[in-house]
């Protein structure tokens, strides 16, 4: 699982490059993102460009990671998902859960107007 | 179109899914063109292969699991059969599940995502049909 790692001010952005996140790459995604997290970034923004499945191992995965984050008063957005992304978060009741944005700048802003440094 | 029927047997691995998705999704094609029907019948088959592979194989690969996909003017069943541990209590809907639970919602997944989803036991194999009318 190949995810590109850039920062802007506080916020991580977090772009998958794989097509999906699903049961077979789902841990890996987790496991990236907790070392990040681990290492001091706490507000991240996960960018589902490249994305174009996924399943309710992926959810589960970017579950872990909004879970993980209040500890350390971070906060975590999501930009770019697409509709079939969308669908799962929706018939999951997820869509209330997270904050999710629909271009990258929307989802900066908010980020960084509402999180500290 | 005629009823039309085609079988499909993948190895017990999570990295076969992707490929099974795309199969299934050309098969599918060839009654049906609506994108919002072949997300419905890519997750919910796809909930349901996971569920195989981890719950009844328990994430060993090597084991069979077959897949029939019967073709109607009307409706696409999909017949996903795998000869390991019984999966009815795997099927059991999950009641009181945390709102932010990582795992377990699957099966809620398959009963929205289709208009019927029925489960046997039938000697040595579990038989799971999904059927998506449209």
């Amino acid at each position: 699982m190949e995810i590109a790692f850039t920062k802007d001010g506080s916020v991580l952005l977090v772009k998958p490059q794989e097509k999906s996140i699903e049961a077979g790459n789902s841990r890996i995604f987790k496991s990236k993102i907790t070392e990040q997290i681990n290492k001091g970034n706490k507000n991240i923004l996960v960018n589902l460009s490249k994305v174009e499945f996924m399943d309710s191992s992926g959810i589960g995965g970017l579950i872990s990671i909004l879970k993980a984050l209040p500890s350390v008063q971070g906060k975590l957005a999501i930009c770019h998902a697409n509709d079939q992304i969308m669908k799962i978060f929706i018939l999951t009741g997820l869509d209330r859960a997270f904050e999710i944005f629909s271009n990258e700048v929307e989802a900066l802003n908010s980020l960084k107007t509402t999180t500290k440094p | 179109m005629d009823e039309c029927e085609i079988k499909v047997s993948i190895e017990s691995k999570l990295s076969n899914l992707p490929l099974v998705r795309k199969t299934i999704r050309g098969i599918c094609s060839s009654v049906v063109q609506s994108e919002d029907i072949f997300q419905d019948i890519e997750l919910a088959m796809n909930e349901a292969l996971s569920n195989v592979i981890s719950h009844a194989y328990r994430n060993e690969p090597g084991h069979e699991i077959e897949i029939i996909v019967k073709l109607y003017p009307h409706e696409i069943a999909i017949e996903i059969i795998d000869f390991g541990k019984s999966a009815e209590a795997a099927l059991k809907p999950q009641k009181n599940l945390d709102p932010l639970a990582e795992t377990g919602r699957g099966l809620s997944l398959m009963y929205k995502l289709m208009n019927e989803v029925v489960y046997n036991r039938e000697k040595n194999k579990n038989v799971l049909v999904l059927r998506k009318t449209f």
